[in-house]
């Protein structure tokens, strides 16, 4: 059975230089109860959390270990498209830049740590 | 000036629901806070008794928006709807933080100029460091009541 939390993320290319994945957040999302009572708007950890599962599914499983230099452009609402966009980090292996859209228009980018895979427990 | 505590934290943070997770301010001083809260399967990013450490971010916002709620008590200037805008670092010490843990976030306003804000946070639960946050903030001027919480996207 899928999580509550789940944004349906996909892979819909997967080359060396760049990673492109979909997502969306379902109206009925638990990111809405309360984020906010009379303004629903989608959590910045939940575009978070789209690109952690970008990166374990294009990755190899990879884990997240950390975001630097994110900046969240736009507030968005329920209902429309994301597509997370990841790319090596020139300069820092170990980071992978990344961008992510609403319905065309950039809602949040940055840089994101790579790990290991997690490693059942 | 004294400044109170909230009877429940919801006067101070607007997160309700599944989206609320900060419980209790522990102590506030100015330019610094400590509250707490216990990891809950209702919380955001939950799935197989644990959250994602990327949950952990908007712990954080909920902490500085309870620390900015604290500070403007007794402020002839209402608050406004506060926003994360960055997020300069963040990175914990596993990628996912088991149900029942208690968290406590120990919140520093560290730069502000009008309606931005710099936090940094340093969270930690029962066996030590669980992460550490830099959060940059915008504040919306709002002619609303002096007691309207922080809000944090």
């Amino acid at each position: 059975m899928p999580s509550p939390w789940d944004t349906a993320v996909t892979i819909e290319r997967a080359d060396p230089d760049e990673i492109v994945a979909a997502a969306t957040v379902p109206h009925d999302s638990p990111y809405f109860d309360g984020h906010f009572p009379d303004n629903p708007v989608v959590p910045g950890i939940a575009m978070l959390a789209m690109v952690e599962q970008a990166v374990a599914l294009g990755l190899d499983g990879a884990s997240t270990v950390g975001f630097f230099r994110v900046r969240f452009r736009k507030a968005v609402d329920r209902g429309g498209r994301f597509d997370v966009t990841l790319s090596p980090n020139a300069k820092k292996p170990e980071r992978y830049n990344f961008r992510v859209t609403f319905d065309g228009d950039r809602a949040c980018e940055g840089q994101v740590l790579i790990g290991a895979p997690e490693v059942a427990s | 000036m004294t400044r109170r505590y909230p009877h429940d934290i919801e006067e101070w943070i607007p997160h309700r629901g599944r989206m609320r997770m900060v419980e209790r301010v522990v102590e506030i001083e100015l330019g610094r806070g400590l509250v707490e809260a216990r990891v809950r399967d209702s919380w955001p990013t939950c799935v197989d008794g644990a959250i994602s450490a990327v949950a952990v971010v908007d712990l954080v916002a909920q902490s500085a928006a309870a620390y900015a709620s604290w500070e403007r008590q007794g402020e002839e200037r209402p608050g406004g709807q506060g926003f994360i805008v960055g997020l300069r670092k963040a990175s914990w010490s596993a990628p996912r933080v088991p149900v029942g843990a208690v968290l406590r976030t120990e919140v520093r306003k560290e730069l502000f100029m009008d309606t931005y804000a710099t936090f940094t946070a340093v969270v930690t639960g029962p066996d030590g460091f669980v992460a550490e946050v830099e959060l940059q903030t915008y504040r919306k001027e709002d002619p609303g009541p002096p007691t309207a919480p922080a809000k944090t996207v």
